[in-house]
């Protein structure tokens, strides 16, 4: 495989974000930015796909695998990470006219932090996996400060950016450790050296933890989670959704990189002395609070803030139990973030497709009997919903059940981790059948102002390709769950 | 017969078009003109029959010489399960069509077709013609979802989608509360039925591992050979269980909890009652799914599974008692009713039970044939009830006091409903007579030789569908003469001015037409059908005429391609005993002759006049056995009460107290986090600060713990959890003194000194029967009883004896055995013998060892000269060698 050819989805990124900010000061209709970014990012996610489904073949270029892994495995996640992307995308060519926000810069933070996401998936190397992370997030703290004129956007940017800086510095500093206890960068220099214990064992030990708390600040997994409610809500809507998904998944794909590579040794991968334990407490932590503190909520978009943390908690079981079932768990937590991906863009899309110019939805008094009055919203929420819930024939029950089938297959003690997700799961039945309840089962208060769906081509498009996904994956999911196998095998083997 | 597969693409095909035809008529066609909807719903079905056809046509060619062939399809693979001890269990998408579902899908398609184009006609102006189409479109495609799914979750898919067809066509006049109530009635029961399948369906998975009815027949058909083959070399029953296999415990299980589906979808007792209720929806729906085809579901599952079934003979047993019963009960509430459709419900649930009682005595394809010929004679029956409804402008059901004479008015009805009627009684050379036959062949077979239910229960089956089968006759016969013979009471009312039915508010035409052509088509196709379907199964022995036909039985030889038989009975099975049969034909005419010779004596040509003071038992048959205020009373009732107090209950408990008190805790845990969100950075950093500390904490503290995992003897492998940089230091005998100074070694091997005995465990090894095994006692300080079965021989000896008591001391276990006979070579004080260690001794029959238990502790030290301890207990086992015989001399009381 050529250099081009390798690192192809994130040239076209890189091109179509400068051709953006060109064209930005030209086009009159911001919306046809949308299309060209959504556009870009579906191509760059079908490169990277032939690449997942295809495989690499032939001698890779020396000059670039020591910074960056080019394997079935990093060519999934940029193609979750586009996918979803491109989703975002089109809701915000929807959604900035409709509030009058509508400003190119939103795509081109679309299109640059993607490809700081695609670099962290596939960084194989720790000044990479910085300088991912810091591409990422820079574009995400100004996506989460979007709205200029709301105070709360810019309180929650600051938030994020200033939490966020916290993080990043517990992870350079972890990596600054790790880097001195094995005197490699790179990530096989890494794990040569402490699996032939030349690593410095103490240093080892400070390092690791304070790199996967940079991690998992960015998966939102508690304790680290508490800037997420604060940001999800006051970010426009698309942005929310772009953290919910984008950002998660590219924060998966390299803990699961280094926890199962770097560190997948029997010494650092033991349940009893090692990191499985915990992430086992944090996954415990994270399903818990998400989900009870999901029910109390009233606001719906808070709701589903506190619903991505919960998830963030169910793929940990799967990052778990990769200490004792490589293959078969680091395949269910990509079979989980591919289906939480499309399951999460269909229930922000409709949220966002529920309100209009000056009425936005945000509580659930705002969705009551739209969809007796709205048919095509309602059923639109309701299958993101039960995705997100985990309902058959969805994406999200296969997300589930392969997760929590690892769990199992891996025996022991993850056995009652499936058991405490599948009960977490059914307290988050509780919040998300609320929607539902609120959708078909509740009219709005007499002369309340009723939230009136807007119209857009761009929103309808995106919905239906998430929609698409969601059944896709819940009724043909051998096809998907074989790729995210193959990528597993090639990751571990 | 070795199942022989052919790939095809033909096979969802079939299932797809009347699925597409439902959405397009359903979602797009519903303003359509009812031209565009007839076209689009009955050319889907029109279409999809033909292409069975191909398709079966296919299947007939295969099948040359002994090879049965399955046309298979395999779509695609939905999930794998992953059951415990079978490893991935796939769930497929797949569909296959054998001998047995392939004459099925003719039928559904066929028959089902000829409905279709029947309803046109019936269901003309209706409000909701699509609707009807559409419903009728998706109960066909669920229906070949049923019959040609390979495995048991793709036909449960299929067996609720007919469920819920059946539910939405029933109360498809919702506007009636009564039509309503009939559906939700029908689901209710049918939901009761369904657990059982779904109970039967993971119990067959956890032990078959597999949910593909070839799989599970085939394991089935093994575990039969290996019983019978073991039996056959004198094993008996001492005779272990084939090492995969079913035993008949768990196929009785299975197939009861299978049954308990079948008495719901196919009307048996005890959940027939929802059937005649059923009959509130349009008669076509009558026809097709509460005659024809659905309500046959229950015998094609039987059928399907024969193997299964035929393993157990308590599940066979109780299926053809409860048929035989069912048969029974609804032939006689049919002798009293005065509505056509009535009739023919109870009808149907009488016939139903014919088709079990096949199934029960181990002759599925008898039962099967009984549902084809069935499906002919009682959907023209059906149709011919609603042709009569038609003619006379009767909505609901047709009042037998009001018709009779129709001959004159509608001949082709009148003419394909002797057919019929001549069929279902069983009247020689039509197509019920032989179905009738073999059925009552293989229940006089069962009474003479045994077989699998045993004499009794194939008497009882035998003599119960005799009497049914007279039964049936009778009210067949009644009802034709009833409603085609005598005048039409309804013009007379008309006549009269207004006295007679003139004044009821749906008082019927006085002058009664015949049908349209798109109705009377099916009726003379279904009506020659009902006289000429029976030669496909044309016996082998022609009644009293006792010669062999060099003809075998193309039905039976055909099935038995799929379906499994009785040993002894079957495709080329000679036939060398002919009483059997001559008792079937025996009975058979017998109840035919009675049945059709009441009927004429007391119906012919005269009009229905109920009886001013009915009897008591009269009463009871009009009454239905009062079998729904029987439930209502014994089921309904008490549930009432019971969810009545259940939701006084959940009101005051659950609601009340666990919900508030739930509610109360998560609406706190909610608070509390919310809390936690105060928004505020100082707080946020904190507590990312302390998630900091804490996964560091972790990381830079040693986690010591300890395995130890004995390799016999007095020896134990010692395992500590590796960890980083870590250091291990060990104190075997845990007496708080390291016995080893820091290694990197995790693991130790160490032999242990009696004196490092912390305690000691009793083993009691069971030697034989009744009980084989071991178990282990906790002994305390005091002397405690030991809990020993007292049927071991020579435990006591005295009457009033104490039970055997035991204590630990230091040096073993001191043992009490309080007259029980005790082998030990030792000294025995003050009635007690003290155990040493690892020594077996014999109390009664059983032998009993002291283990001693030792203790050890690990050391850990990290990189960061932290230290921590695990402390591990454990019984050393006792000697490898069981019992040796011991010396006679050694014996002490």
């Amino acid at each position: 495989m050529s250099t081009v050819m390798a690192v192809s989805p994130f040239l076209l990124l890189v091109a179509a974000g400068l051709a953006i900010m060109l064209l930005d000061a030209f086009v009159h209709e911001r919306a046809e930015l949308a299309f060209v970014t959504a556009v870009s990012l579906f191509g760059a996610a079908a490169l990277a796909g032939a690449g997942a489904i295809f495989g690499v073949h032939g001698p890779l270029p020396s000059a670039l695998t020591s910074y960056l892994a080019i394997d079935r495995f990093s060519f999934f996640f940029q193609s979750v990470i586009c996918l979803g992307g491109a989703m975002t995308a089109l809701l915000a060519g929807g959604y900035l006219p409709e509030h009058r926000l509508d400003r190119g810069e939103l795509y081109v933070l679309i299109l640059f932090s993607s490809v700081g996401a695609m670099v962290l998936a596939s960084a194989a190397n720790l000044i990479t996996l910085f300088i991912g992370i810091e591409t990422m997030a820079l574009g995400v703290y100004a996506m989460a400060g979007f709205r200029r004129t709301s105070p709360r956007a810019l309180e929650g940017a600051i938030k994020y950016f200033l939490l966020g800086s916290f993080a990043a510095a517990v992870l350079l500093f972890g990596s600054a450790m790790l880097y001195g206890a094995t005197g490699s960068l790179d990530f096989a220099g890494i794990t040569e050296s402490i699996r032939s214990g030349r690593a410095d064992v103490v240093m080892t030990a400070i390092g690791l933890p304070l790199l996967l708390i940079g991690l998992v600040f960015e998966v939102s997994a508690v304790p680290f989670h508490q800037w997420t409610p604060d940001v999800y809500e006051g970010s426009v809507t698309p942005a929310t959704t772009y953290m919910s998904i984008a950002v998660k998944t590219a924060a998966f794909a390299i803990l699961v990189r280094v926890l199962a590579v770097s560190f997948g040794d029997s010494v650092s991968a033991s349940v009893s002395t090692g990191w499985p334990a915990v992430i086992v407490a944090l996954s415990i932590l994270t399903m818990l609070y998400g989900n009870f503190t999901a029910i109390v909520q009233s606001n719906v978009k808070r709701m589903l803030a506190y619903s991505s943390i919960a998830h963030a908690g169910y793929v940990l079981v799967g990052v778990a139990a990769i200490s004792r079932v490589g293959e078969l768990a680091v395949s269910a937590t990509l079979y989980y973030l591919l289906a939480y991906t499309f399951s999460n863009v269909l229930a922000f899309g409709s949220l966002i497709w529920a309100g209009s110019r000056g009425k936005e939805a945000v509580s659930y008094d705002d969705i009551a009997g739209l969809g007796r009055r709205h048919p095509g919203v309602g059923l639109a929420f309701s299958v993101g919903v039960l995705s997100l819930l985990g309902f058959p024939p969805t994406a999200g029950f296969f997300g589930k059940y392969y997760v929590f089938n690892a769990a199992v297959q891996a025996g022991g003690g993850f056995v009652y981790l499936a058991v405490l997700g599948v009960l977490a799961s059914a307290v988050g039945a509780y919040y998300y059948l609320k929607v539902i309840v609120y959708l078909y089962m509740r009219e709005p208060e007499e002369d309340a102002p009723v939230a009136v769906p807007m119209r857009s081509g761009y929103v309808v498009a995106a919905l239906l390709i998430a929609a698409f996904g969601v059944i896709e994956f819940g009724i043909f999911p051998g096809h998907y769950l074989e790729v995210a196998l193959s990528a597993a095998h090639q990751l571990l083997g | 017969m070795e199942a022989v597969h052919h790939e095809t693409s033909l096979l969802l095909a079939i299932i797809l078009l009347p699925m597409v035809g439902s959405v397009l008529v359903g979602l797009f066609a519903r303003h359509s003109s009812e031209r565009t909807v007839s076209i689009l719903s009955v050319g889907a079905v029109g279409v999809s029959f033909v292409l069975a056809l191909i398709a079966f046509i296919r299947l007939y060619g295969l099948a040359v010489g002994d090879t049965s062939p399955v046309l298979v399809q395999q779509v695609y693979e939905w999930f794998e399960l992953t059951v415990p001890g079978k490893g991935p269990v796939p769930i497929n998408v797949r569909f296959a069509m054998d001998t047995l579902s392939g004459v099925m899908a003719l039928v559904v398609t066929g028959v089902g077709g000829l409905i279709h184009l029947y309803a046109i006609g019936y269901m003309h102006e209706d409000r909701s013609y699509a609707r009807f189409f559409s419903y009728l479109n998706l109960f066909t495609a669920s229906m070949l979802i049923l019959i040609l799914a390979s495995n048991l979750p793709l036909m449960f898919v299929g067996w609720e989608g007919v469920g819920l067809c059946s539910y939405l066509l029933i109360g498809f006049w919702y506007e009636n509360r009564d039509y309503a109530a009939a559906g939700r009635k029908a689901f209710v029961a049918n939901r009761i039925g369904d657990f059982g399948v779904l109970i039967a369906m993971f119990l067959i998975v956890g032990v078959a591992g597999s949910f593909e009815f070839s799989d599970i027949n085939h394991l089935a058909a093994e575990s039969a050979h290996f019983t019978a083959t073991a039996a056959g070399a004198g094993f008996g029953a001492a005779f272990p269980a084939h090492p995969f296999g079913l035993s008949a415990t768990f196929a009785t299980v299975a197939c009861l909890f299978l049954f308990l589906g079948c008495t719901g979808k196919s009307a048996q007792i005890p959940l027939f009652v929802w059937l005649p209720d059923a009959m509130a929806g349009p008669t076509p729906v009558s026809a097709l799914i509460h005659a024809a085809t659905m309500v046959t579901a229950g015998v094609y599952l039987c059928c399907r599974l024969s193997p299964l079934f035929l393993l157990s003979d308590v599940a066979m047993a109780v299926i053809a008692v409860v048929a035989t019963v069912t048969a029974l009960l609804a032939a006689s509430i049919a002798l009293v009713q005065k509505e056509m459709k009535k009739i023919l419900a109870y009808s149907t649930v009488s016939q139903l039970g014919f088709m079990f009682a096949g199934v029960g005595v181990g002759f599925f394809s008898a039962g099967f044939f009984h549902v084809v010929t069935h499906a002919f004679f009682k959907a023209c029956l059906f149709l011919g009830a609603g042709s009569v409804m038609h003619a006379v402008g009767a909505h609901g059901d047709a009042d037998l006091t009001k018709v009779g004479g129709l001959r004159k008015y509608m001949p082709i009805t009148r003419w394909t409903f002797l057919f019929a009627c001549l069929s279902i009684s069983g009247v020689p050379l039509t197509a019920g007579f032989f179905s009738k036959d073999e059925l009552l062949l293989g229940a006089a077979t069962m009474a003479l030789h045994g077989g699998k239910t045993g004499s009794p229960a194939g008497w009882f089956t035998y003599v119960g569908l005799v009497l049914a089968a007279t039964m049936t006759a009778f009210y067949m016969f009644r009802l034709y003469f009833l409603a085609f013979t005598g005048d039409y009471q309804s013009a007379k009312g008309a006549h009269d001015g207004g006295s007679g039915a003139g004044h009821d508010d749906h008082g019927y035409d006085p002058h009664p037409h015949e049908s349209p052509g798109s109705m009377t088509f099916p009726l003379i196709v279904l009506g020659i059908g009902s006289l000429i379907v029976g030669y496909l199964g044309l016996p082998e022995i022609v009644p009293f005429v006792h010669t062999h036909f060099p003809i075998p039985n193309w039905w039976n030889e055909w099935l038995g391609r799929s379906v499994a038989h009785l040993p002894g009975h079957g495709a080329h099975g000679e036939v060398t005993d002919f009483l059997p049969s001559d008792m079937a034909n025996a009975g058979g005419l017998l109840a035919m002759l009675v049945g059709i010779g009441l009927a004429w004596v007391m119906y012919r040509n005269k009009p229905l006049k109920e009886p001013e003071a009915p009897g008591g038992f009269y009463r009871l048959l009009r009454d239905k056995w009062r079998v729904d205020e029987l439930y209502d009373a014994t089921v309904i009732g008490p549930t009432k009460a019971l969810s009545l107090f259940g939701g006084r209950a959940d009101q005051t408990f659950v609601d009340g107290i666990l919900a508030r008190f739930t509610q109360a805790a998560v609406g706190l845990t909610g608070w509390v986090s919310s809390r936690a969100q105060t928004g505020s950075m100082p707080l946020y950093g904190m507590v990312m600060t302390v998630g900091v500390l804490g996964l560091l904490t972790w990381f830079v503290t040693p986690h010591a713990r300890l395995t130890i995992e004995p390799s016999g003897g007095q020896t134990a492998r010692l395992v500590a959890a590796a960890g980083p940089g870590y250091e291990y230091r060990w104190d075997f005998d845990n007496d708080g003194r390291p016995d080893t100074g820091w290694s990197r070694a995790p693991e130790q091997t160490h032999t242990y000194a009696p004196s490092a005995y912390e305690g000691y465990e009793l083993l009691a090894i069971y030697p034989a029967m009744p009980v084989r095994g071991e178990r282990r006692f906790k002994v305390g300080d005091t002397w405690t009883e030991l809990p020993f079965d007292a049927r071991f021989p020579g435990w006591r000896t005295r009457a009033g004896a104490l039970p055997p008591t035991a204590r630990q001391t230091a040096r073993g276990i001191e043992l009490r055995p309080n007259g029980a006979d005790l082998r030990f070579a030792g000294p025995v004080e003050d009635g007690a013998a003290t155990l040493p260690p690892r020594r077996i001794v014999t109390l009664g029959g059983v032998n009993l060892i002291a283990l001693p238990k030792v203790r050890s502790t690990v050391e850990v030290r990290n990189a960061f000269g932290s230290v921590s301890n695990d402390t591990v207990e454990v019984t050393l086992p006792g000697p490898i060698q069981r019992r040796a015989a011991l010396d006679p001399a050694e014996v002490q009381r």
